[in-house]
């Protein structure tokens, strides 16, 4: 690679984060400009809910962004988290969002699942990837499913959604990018390369990984794995 | 009064715009361009507001298709896409795009406007 080119892979995850960053920053644009001309009070209060929800998301972003440059000083301690809680704290995070969107998120376990991680992190990578299925599922009957898979070694956080299908050969190479620069995921102008890149590099500082799989149906999984906790049996 | 049909996958954003045009214009939106030719069908626009950044067919390809219909040549097609600037204005205008519009400047009244003056 030449000088130029290396340059330019070196900005583009800079690149990427400034035109995810873009998308919520003109809706926002958007909103307040309807909003000035808006004198409905039930159109008004409308308006301001999605100028809040939309705020927030850009600051989940902005926040998981900055943490992954905190990563280097290991300034996060592992230990055991119950992650099926993290997930439930999450989704109750993310209920007006997906209630303003026409989604439902179900978490399917009936018992503790114990994972060694980071509290914050965990809830970081678990809002990323909501958040991702969020903005490109189907709205429909089906749900957005989380689940659990552990293999006594390993445990295995499932997210599922029925959005856009996306073609193999970019799902692989998307699959071999996640960990090293965030990369907009084909087909899902909506979805964030920036969060699924947070959520690769988190999940990789707490020994583990993020892979993702297609479904012929429609709709992707985001599978992260993480280092099972031994606790189980106590709790 | 003309019809507009706008293409743009986030949802709250086509909904704004749409609230913006409907003094002046009949609107109807859309989340993919896929869902365009059903919708010119149905809908019969004079403009097509389309986004670049699109779910599943990319703007790009579906221009492509578009412009190969003759029977669709009475529609106007308007991009309108935060990658305004990205892109190169006059290969768009030359394969028959009416005008580009940049969404992270763009006004309503300024929208109106544009779209008027292409009536």
């Amino acid at each position: 690679m030449d000088e130029r080119g290396k340059k330019v892979f070196e900005l583009a995850p800079l690149i990427v984060a400034a035109h995810e960053l873009k998308a919520p920053l003109v809706l926002l644009r958007q909103l307040s400009l309807q909003l000035a001309r808006e004198s409905d009070p039930e159109v008004v209060a409308e308006i301001a809910q999605r100028i809040r929800l939309t705020s927030e998301r850009s600051l989940r972003l902005v926040n998981g962004l900055s943490k992954t440059a905190r990563l280097e000083g290991a300034m996060f301690k592992l230990e055991p988290i119950v992650v099926n809680n993290v997930a439930h704290e999450v989704i109750t995070e993310l209920e007006p969002l997906s209630t303003a969107l026409g989604q439902k998120i179900e978490i399917k376990t009936r018992q503790n699942v114990l994972a060694i991680g980071h509290f914050d992190l965990v809830r970081t990578i678990l809002m990323g990837l909501i958040d991702n299925s969020l903005m490109s599922h189907k709205t429909g009957d089906k749900p957005i499913e989380v689940r659990f898979r552990n293999s006594g070694e390993n445990l295995q956080i499932l997210v599922r959604d029925f959005g856009e299908i996306i073609e193999a050969s970019r799902l692989k190479s998307l699959s071999s990018r996640l960990n090293s620069a965030p990369t907009p995921l084909p087909s899902r102008p909506n979805s964030t390369g920036l969060g699924l890149f947070v959520a690769a590099k988190f999940s990789e500082y707490m020994n583990g990984g993020l892979s993702v799989t297609r479904h012929r149906q429609g709709g992707l999984t985001f599978k992260v794995t993480l280092p099972a906790s031994r606790q189980l049996s106590l709790i | 009064m003309k019809r507009v049909l706008i293409v743009d996958d986030d949802k709250w954003f086509a909904e704004s715009v749409g609230k913006s045009l409907k003094h002046k214009f009949r609107v109807a939106t859309v989340g993919t361009a896929e869902a365009v030719f059903p919708a010119i069908e149905k809908f019969k626009p004079d403009f097509l507001l389309l986004d670049l950044v699109l779910g599943g067919k990319n703007a790009v390809t579906f221009l492509n298709e578009f412009i190969s219909y003759d029977d669709l040549d009475g529609v106007k097609i308007v991009v309108m896409s935060s990658a305004a600037k990205d892109v190169l204005r006059e290969d768009l205008l030359q394969i028959g795009v009416a005008e580009v519009l940049d969404k992270t400047e763009i006004t309503p009244e300024a929208l109106c406007q544009t779209l008027e003056t292409l009536k």
